[in-house]
């Protein structure tokens, strides 16, 4: 919390040297933060598919997560209060542990122009570290674009009421947020498919969309897209905006992508573009992008977002060569369609209707700051505070080196263990009386997926004793 | 300008019982209530008539009542209807001026209204009320009377209700087989908004939630207009059928037990470890139940229910400007420390209501249930008033009556 301790980076961190830091050059103006387990995954995916320029990080109290990851640079923080371990559904926790390193976060981010902070608000770091995260960087005069992973459908009221507030505050914190529903994924997908390739198509549609979105932002551009024209779209109507792209190659591939892109799961089987008000559509491929591809691919959305105002963008890639890369951002005004829970007392100091986005610097291409420049892949780096008494463990050991196996048995343990946890409490309330016997005959409330006709503690998990 | 003596009645067919009131305008629009009629509903569930049978005697008793209390003969009634089918939300209509100077006429006003209601209507819907908001010339915002300013675009802005036709209808047939006509469907959350809410509180911002027992309903008003409302298709058979399943006991003894012990707010300091007996269901022996228990799954559901209405208001821009806090009528606003969880949630002054300048008995006028029926009365009311003043030419339709 005292920004004036000695910067744990200092000592926390030798491969941070600012020769380094130099080194990433002048595009790296855009920072992108995996924050918990779910924006870590998502992180790993996006520094996997090589976002040279830009920096990827996964930040998380949870050591065991962030060891997981390989291939992106990972960072721990708030050792004090989460001692090195998750945050486990309790927003608060999330938000302090964060809040323990404010001063070390806001000099990180400090000369940053755009951070992108993906983050599974349904988590107690994502949903309450995320949002102080983002709002940090703003306050820092970054642009901060969130992205909000929403729970799957299963995973019951209390993720959802979390992922609400989550939600909520990462709309305060960040100029402008999407939404991305891990339901929407499950609905493309097989039922049959095991639950760790369903997070990980999830991961890889964020990534792409991320990854493109970035290289819009950064590519020399025959019609270009800038960060101004990205703000106007987004300010404000974080509400419901939505995002997705789509890479595709071969003879038909413009048809192709605007195919997968009306059943992309993020366009909500495009019902969101039917419904938007505004929208940003953007084409990129290599040296023999097409002139007809372009042009047939934005007059076939003229048609599609007929309520919209539509923004267009076209660019050229040497490194896309042979494949087209469509990209499509589209707001619509109102209020987002998601869980209508209670928030938490705990819930972090954001109010449901806190949704305004302040202003935000306009975004140019200038060198980025040394100050977060990470090395990759490396160990987790803690940034617990300097001095004074430091609970859980400075350095952490390197990551044990696992192969590909190991490490997926590792992710499905932490997935049973954390479903066994849910089945206990579940399992403490079989009642016997028909839970909506008084309602029988008539058509279920339904809100936001739960049918409110079924008793509320029996909804919200509570073992009553 | 009004026949005197003029009778209104207003019909509310509620979850929990059916409401008759009986009124008489006087000749300068005054209201006295001459006689209610009450009778316990049976055919209702979550604010919609599911079984005709049942509501139609249950009606047919609550009129008889009401009409030997008042003593006179009921052939009309405006109709109180909520419930899961209704929608409510702001709509715009656009209207070109087409005259020739561009200057805003009254006709043009009551055409953009008109598209306003029009549009986004689905198929098998109808608008129960509609009320005006504002008005926006061009590109000025925020026009209250539009007649006499130029422009070339008129678009009015109009808070919208609407509802199933055919649930409308089957409440209409089930009133018309006991030879009473149907004067006008109205929603129930305005009728107990002009029931309880004064003028000055319109002005300031105020919030009315009628909690019942099959839904809730509530209707925000700023600056003198209805800026949002809306229904929520839960309320205090919810809180019944929960401690129901909760605590293992009848929906009957729960129900008898939430007005008795029942509290909104979940204290645990003062009730944990102790107990409450209830008798036995027949011939068995009675139970202990957990007073702990109890109170966290009733204001459990409480909490959510306001929580939700907490949310879907949010979308009103003027909400956070409210200054004369939330009203609470509808039998729910008889819960224990009610007020509490309400302020909780809203941050607001939280008041019972009061339904306010009419006159009749005081236990009628100060029972937060009868508000609704007593506001359709007011409805009924000021709808003959209107129509009186059009008589002398002036075009006044009916959502000037919550203008203003
Ligand atoms: N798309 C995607 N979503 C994930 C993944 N892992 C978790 N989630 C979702 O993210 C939400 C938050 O979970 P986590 O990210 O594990 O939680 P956390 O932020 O680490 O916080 P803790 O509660 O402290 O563990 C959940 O609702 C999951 O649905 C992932 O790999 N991919
Ligand atoms: N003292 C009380 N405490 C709690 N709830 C009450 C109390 N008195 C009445 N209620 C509840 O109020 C509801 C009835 O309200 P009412 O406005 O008459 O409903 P409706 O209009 O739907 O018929 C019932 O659910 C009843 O349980
Ligand atoms: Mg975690
Ligand atoms: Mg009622």
């Amino acid at each position: 919390m005292n920004p004036d301790a000695s910067s744990p980076f200092a000592d926390g961190a030798p491969s941070n040297s600012p020769t380094e830091a130099q080194t990433q050059g002048p595009a790296a103006g855009f920072l992108v933060i995996g924050v918990g387990h779910s924006g870590g995954a998502i992180a790993e995916r996006i520094a996997a598919s090589g976002m040279s320029g830009a920096e990827v990080v996964a930040v998380d109290t949870d050591l065991t997560s962030l060891r997981l990851l390989g291939g992106v640079k990972s960072v721990a923080f708030g050792a004090k209060s989460a001692r090195g371990g998750g945050c486990g559904n309790d927003l608060a926790m999330g938000a302090t542990a964060a809040y323990e390193d404010e001063g070390v976060w806001k000099q990180r981010f400090a000369g940053v122009r755009l951070v992108c902070v993906i983050t599974g608000v349904g988590g107690g770091v994502g949903g309450g570290a995320g949002p102080v995260i983002a709002r940090l960087a703003r306050e820092a005069g970054a642009l901060v674009l969130g992205i909000a992973v929403l729970p799957f459908d299963y995973e019951g009221s209390l993720r959802r009421s979390n992922a609400a507030t989550g939600l909520d505050a990462l709309r305060s914190g960040a100029d402008a947020v999407i939404c991305v529903p891990n339901q929407g994924v499950a609905a493309m997908l097989d039922d049959k498919t095991p639950l760790i390739e369903m997070f990980t198509a999830a991961n890889d549609l964020v990534a792409q969309s991320v990854v493109s979105i970035w290289r819009l932002l950064h590519r020399p551009a025959l019609n270009p897209v800038s960060f101004a024209d990205l703000e106007r779209l987004l300010r404000g109507r974080h509400a419901a905006s939505v995002f997705a792209a789509v890479e595709v190659r071969g003879a038909t591939r413009a048809r192709e992508a605007l195919e997968r892109l009306q059943k992309h799961p993020f366009l909500q089987a495009g019902h969101m573009l039917v419904e938007a008000d505004a929208a940003l559509v953007a084409v990129a491929g290599g040296n023999d992008l097409r002139f007809d591809e372009v042009q047939g691919i934005q007059n076939q959305f003229q048609r599609l977002c007929e309520h919209a105002q539509l923004m267009t963008g076209a660019a050229v890639d040497p490194e896309l060569e042979g494949r087209l890369v469509v990209t499509v951002i589209a707001t619509r005004g109102g209020t987002v369609s998601l869980p209508a829970t209670a928030p938490t007392a705990a819930a972090s100091a954001s109010t449901g209707a806190s949704a305004t986005a302040a202003a935000a610097a306009t975004v140019s291409a200038e060198p980025v700051s040394d100050r977060l420049a990470f090395e990759e892949g490396g160990e987790p780096e803690s940034i617990a505070t300097g001095t004074g008494t430091r609970i859980g463990p400075m350095f952490v050991p390197p990551a044990p080196n696992f192969n590909e196996g190991q490490k997926r048995e590792l992710a499905q343990r932490q997935i049973k263990n954390s479903m066994r946890r849910k089945k206990a409490i579940q399992t403490l309330f079989k009642f016997d009386v028909v839970s909506v016997s008084r309602f029988a005959q008539t058509e279920p409330v339904k809100r936001n997926g739960e049918n409110l006709d079924e008793p509320t503690y029996a909804r919200r998990g509570i073992a009553l004793n | 300008m009004f026949d005197p003596g003029q009778v209104i009645v207003g019909l509310e067919i509620g979850t929990h019982k059916i409401c008759v009131a009986v009124g008489e305008a006087g000749p300068k629009g005054e209201l006295t209530i001459l006689g209610i009629g009450q009778c316990t509903s049976r055919g209702v569930r979550k604010g919609e008539i599911t079984d005709t049978q049942k509501a139609a005697e249950d009606i047919r008793t609550a009129l008889a009542e009401a009409e030997q209390q008042a003593n006179v003969e009921i052939q009309e009634v405006y109709l109180g209807i909520t419930g899961n089918h209704i929608t409510c939300e702001d709509s715009k209509g656009v209207h070109p001026i087409a005259s020739y100077d561009r200057t805003i006429t009254a006709e043009d006003m009551a055409d953009a209204v008109g598209n306003a209601k029009q549009f986004n209507c689905a198929a098998g819907n109808e608008v129960i009320d509609s009320v005006r908001q504002d008005y926006c010339v061009d590109d000025m915002t925020g026009v209250e009377n539009p007649i006499g300013l130029v422009g070339s675009v008129l678009t009015a802005s109009v808070h919208v209700i609407r509802g199933r036709t055919a649930r409308i209808e089957t409440a209409r047939r089930v009133v018309q087989s006991m030879q009473v006509s149907v004067a006008k469907p109205v929603f129930n959350g305005l009728a107990s908004a002009l029931a309880v809410l004064t003028p000055e509180q319109k002005r300031q911002g105020v919030l009315l939630i009628d909690l019942g027992a099959g839904a809730t309903e509530y209707a925000f008003f700023y600056g003198g207009m209805l800026r949002h409302s809306g229904v929520l298709p839960v309320g205090g058979d919810h809180v019944s059928n929960d401690l129901a399943c909760g605590l293992r006991i009848s929906i009957d003894q729960a129900e008898q037990l939430k007005r008795e012990i029942g509290s909104a707010v979940y204290d645990a300091a003062a009730v944990r470890g102790q107990y409450y007996e209830v008798p036995g269901e027949t011939g068995l022996e009675p139970r202990q139940i957990s007073l702990e228990n109890f109170q966290r799954i009733m204001s459990m559901r409480l909490e959510e229910t306001l929580e939700l209405i907490s949310r879907d208001l949010a979308r009103a821009e003027t909400f956070g400007l409210a200054q004369a806090g939330v009203v609470l009528c509808g039998g729910g606003a008889r819960t224990r420390d009610i007020e509490k969880l309400v302020y909780r949630i809203f941050s607001m002054d939280v008041v019972k209501a009061h339904t306010h300048a009419v006159s009749g008995p005081a236990d009628v006028l100060a029972n937060p249930e009868f508000a609704t029926a007593i506001g359709l009365v007011r409805y009924g009311a000021m709808r003959l008033q209107t129509r009186a003043r059009s008589r002398f030419g002036i075009r006044a339709t009916l959502q000037s009556l919550f203008g203003r």
